[in-house]
């Protein structure tokens, strides 16, 4: 190791330690963030000092593209039953929350589905998926069912006809409209936890994927269309493991996201991904709040009632926010083309668009792990009684939530940790691809000087964003 | 626009981005320099063929 390197590492270290070392408040109850021991807004340079460091080391240290060609290796095999197994669990699931959401009470708090949706599916399963691979593949119910249909129509009418080819102008844009549309019930609708109506939109949602299943094939429309499908396979491309029906593999870490192809709609899909969640965080701001009245007041002028108004502010802040994060993410794609004049803005997005994986899966998880750490027990009680009707199947109706077994300050050191994680790693994915693409170090590094500036920029509008809520 | 006149409320928390513009700054003289080393590389490189 030579010298930069290893004062850079000795930096990055020290850098590191700043931000983890300071003592959280005892963990009793809820601790305010602000018996954090240094201003918040003192994370963002610490942040900043480790991905400046992390890219002088990556520069120094990693000279040749080692992930695109990383081999994964078996662990184990898996039994051909599991699969179907896995699917009939997905599907039950699958069955009980339409049943509880139409049938169960409507308090949202009282039902499984608002909890099983917005916690367990939307945040849970991407928390699986880093670490077990991707884990909603074998559990998805409409590709359970899709097969399964399949299965029955073969048997029944012997030579089916072949699907249509799935389009390759296609690609991912379903997903990544699929992905819209739920930031929109759960950010804009303003029933969007409303039991039945979540039940409404999971049947609708299913009627799609079954006529894209039936047009396409089931496995050319999971892994394009299916927009949790494809949300939820891009997250577990980070995971060491590599799960497939029959064996569980281990691989290189970020050498699955590396060998990511991105397609027509990836990049749209990943800044719906990284726009919604930071709409989210926006919503808590006061920038938004002043721009949010001003917005409603002009939707009230031109003679809209007040629900639609309210739900079309919403819409715009989303659309901006996204429109915002795609902007930024090509300016990052358009400084590449300082070293390489061969290829368009939109040609580099594409090639780089693993990098932004990471990251979007660290704003997930630091935006939601607060929420996850406290909801998620609800499902304790929710599952004992799933409609909210006073039934207590396994025992456990009466249980509560524990506020207190995580202090809101160490939310905040898990938060920022897994922040600069998701951007230090989406920094060293996309200077394998840089080495890659241009061979030489020197000129990969020069090629990646704005994609830093990009993921700094992302990391603190991160940390600006969880500032706001309390 | 009442965005902007509420601006002292939310303009304090343009601080966490300060290290944005500090890196932007350092980003630009660095591409500024490579740029200016390589022309003269070339430059030099020409002279000697």
């Amino acid at each position: 190791m030579n010298r930069a390197a290893l004062t850079a590492a000795w930096t990055a270290s020290a850098a590191c330690a700043s931000l983890v070392a300071a003592t959280p408040a005892a963990a009793h109850g809820l601790v305010g963030k602000q018996d954090l021991p240094i201003p918040r807004w003192m994370f963002a340079w610490s942040a900043t000092i480790v991905l400046v460091i992390s890219f002088v080391g990556l520069a120094a240290l990693w000279t040749k593209p080692i992930l695109v060609a990383a081999h994964a290796k078996r662990v184990i095999g898996l039994p051909a039953l599991l699969d179907p197994l896995l699917g009939a669990i997905g599907v039950a699931w699958f069955a009980l929350l339409i049943y509880a959401g139409f049938a169960g009470s409507q308090v949202e708090t009282a039902n499984l589905v608002p909890t099983s949706v917005y916690v367990m599916f939307w945040v849970g399963i991407p928390m699986l998926s880093l670490v077990f691979g991707d884990v909603f593949r074998p559990l998805n119910p409409w590709r359970a069912i899709g097969r399964f249909t399949g299965w029955i129509v073969q048997k029944a009418m012997g030579d089916v006809p072949d699907p249509i080819a799935y389009p390759t102008g296609l690609g991912h844009w379903p997903a990544a409209i699929g992905i819209f549309l739920f930031a929109c019930l759960e950010l804009v609708y303003s029933d969007g936890t409303d039991p039945s109506h979540l039940a409404a939109l999971i049947v609708a949602y299913s009627v799609v994927q079954f006529l894209g299943m039936a047009i396409f094939g089931v496995r050319p429309w999971c892994a394009h269309g299916d927009a949790f499908g494809v949300y939820f396979g891009l997250f577990a491309t980070l995971s060491f493991l590599r799960l497939s029906p029959r064996a569980i593999a281990r691989r290189v870490p970020l050498s699955g996201t590396a060998q990511v192809v991105p397609i027509a709609g990836t990049i749209g899909l990943l800044c719906v991904m990284i726009g919604s969640t930071s709409f989210d965080g926006f919503t808590s701001t006061e920038v938004w709040r002043t721009m949010a009245d001003w917005l409603r007041e002009r939707y009230l002028d031109i003679g809209l009632s007040l629900r639609p108004a309210v739900e079309l502010t919403f819409l715009t802040g989303l659309v901006l926010c996204t429109a915002a994060i795609s902007a930024l993410y090509l300016l990052g794609a358009r400084g590449i083309r300082t070293v390489d004049r061969t290829r368009t803005t939109m040609e580099l997005a594409r090639k780089f668009a693993p990098s932004l994986i990471p990251i979007a899966l660290a704003y997930v998880l630091a935006h939601y792990f607060g929420m996850f750490a406290y909801q998620s027990q609800a499902m304790a009680f929710l599952v004992s009684d799933p409609l909210g009707r006073g039934s207590d199947l396994f025992g456990t109706a009466s249980a509560t939530i524990d506020y207190g077994w995580i202090s809101a300050t160490a939310i905040w050191y898990v938060q920022i940790t897994v922040l600069v994680l998701g951007h230090a790693a989406g920094l060293a994915l996309a200077h394998d691809r840089a080495l890659e693409l241009y061979g030489s170090g020197r000129k990969a590094t020069q090629s990646q000087y704005w994609m830093l500036g990009v993921m700094i920029t992302f990391t603190c509008l991160a940390l600006w964003l969880l500032s706001n809520v309390d | 626009m009442p965005i902007l006149a509420h601006t002292g409320h939310w303009a304090v928390s343009l601080i966490y981005f300060s290290p944005v513009v500090v890196v932007t700054g350092g980003i630009a003289v660095t591409a500024w320099r490579d740029r200016r080393r390589e022309r003269r590389e070339e430059d030099d490189s020409e002279r000697a063929a």
